[in-house]
């Protein structure tokens, strides 16, 4: 026979069990929903809300702002390339038109293109004389120019060109107020 | 014994004749003669060498790089220098700037000034000063080349390589560029031609 009493009891132990385990899985789960909502995927979270797709690539932050010191640095190995040492005798003197007569124009070995170099009347603007490659620790001592000129004193600029070695294409120049003296 | 005499005897004459042929004959009490002092510049420094002027060796400049960002500023270097490696003084005789590929010189100024220029218009306003000296700047009349400085000015003197201190000036630089609807890299949009000459007393 079984007792009533004690079959009520048990009863209203196993609801009493079931009532704690629904609290025990509410909890969790309130606790669960709290923590999605603190640390989770805001714009995951806002999809729902506004209806906007944020691209998953959007980084913070806006244009780029190069370091100004790597800016001037990169630019300052650009002028230390293309600086050009020019080195000559500044009045070159010829017995006639047609001698030759001492140059002496030096690529220095501290150079690190070839140069070529031109001579130019400053009056009249004609070229009396073009070299070839010369290349970096080389000179031209003696040389002819390639223009029979009259005797006479002539103001004359000398520029001198870095050569690329591989192309023949002119990189920079820089250049000397030269005096060119044809003696007869 | 006679052989040494005679030796003496023969250096002694040679002296004499010596004498005689670079001294002034002075005969008078207070007389005075003149010794010429004579110099001779050759190529190699020999009294016989061929005749040659001082060399002249300079370092200059040769790029003047420019880096703009997207919103226009305009960077340039900071360590360009003319250097005098030449015995004697130079200066800087001319700076010309002239476009390249297609690009205009404009004035320089503000990079607000070039607020209504249409983009990819290439315009380039520059402006250089050497030695710390008067800042030169392009302007609004020859869009081609310009002669920023057409004879030497405050600045661009340089001692002989002797003097460290003073053989050297520095070359500063900046400009302003409109914008532009493409990249760019590395392009030359101009040359600056720098020409130095002896700094004579004359």
């Amino acid at each position: 026979m079984s007792n009533p009493a004690k079959h009520t009891q048990t009863k209203k132990n196993n609801t009493k069990t079931i009532g704690i385990v629904i609290l025990i899985l509410l909890v969790i789960a309130a606790a669960v929903f709290l923590f999605k909502s603190c640390s989770g995927d805001e714009q995951t979270d806002k999809m729902p809300n506004t209806g906007i797709v944020y691209d998953t690539g959007a980084v913070e932050g806006g244009w780029d702002e190069a370091d100004l010191d790597k800016i001037v640095e990169g630019l300052n190995e650009k002028v230390e390339e293309g600086m050009i040492n020019i080195s000559m005798n500044t009045s070159p003197s010829f017995e006639n038109g047609t001698s030759a007569g001492s140059l002496m124009i030096v690529n220095e070995g501290v150079n690190r293109y070839p140069q070529v170099v031109e001579i130019t009347r400053n009056d009249t603007n004609e070229v009396i004389y073009k070299s070839g490659a010369i290349p970096v620790g080389s000179k031209i001592e003696s040389t002819k120019l390639s223009m029979d000129l009259d005797a006479g004193t002539y103001e004359c600029t000398a520029m001198f060109y870095n050569v690329n070695p591989d192309t023949g294409e002119y990189l920079g120049c820089a250049g000397a107020i030269i005096t060119v003296t044809v003696l007869g | 014994m006679k052989k040494i005499i005679s030796l003496c005897f023969a250096l002694c004459m040679i002296c004499a004749l010596s004498v005689s042929a670079f001294a002034a004959d002075i005969d008078t009490n207070g007389g005075s003669g003149s010794t010429p002092v004579n110099l001779s510049s050759t190529d190699d420094g020999t009294i016989g060498g061929d005749p040659s002027a001082t060399a002249m060796s300079v370092t200059l400049p040769t790029a003047l790089p420019m880096a703009m960002a997207q919103n226009g500023d305009v960077t340039t270097a900071d360590n360009c220098q003319i250097v005098n490696n030449s015995y004697g003084a130079v200066r800087i005789a001319s700076v010309t700037i002239t476009t390249a590929n297609g690009w205009k010189l404009t004035a320089f100024g503000d990079k607000t000034t070039l607020a209504n220029e249409k983009v990819d218009s290439n315009k380039l306003g520059f402006a250089l000063s050497v030695g710390n000296g008067t800042q030169t700047v392009t302007d609004n009349s020859d869009a081609s080349s310009q002669r920023l400085i057409s004879a030497p000015i405050s600045g661009c003197y340089m001692s002989g390589v002797g003097n460290s201190a003073s053989n050297k000036v520095d070359v500063e630089y900046s400009a302003i560029v409109t914008p532009l609807s493409s990249p760019v890299t590395e392009a030359t949009v101009a040359t600056v031609i720098f020409v130095v000459e002896w700094d004579t007393a004359a």
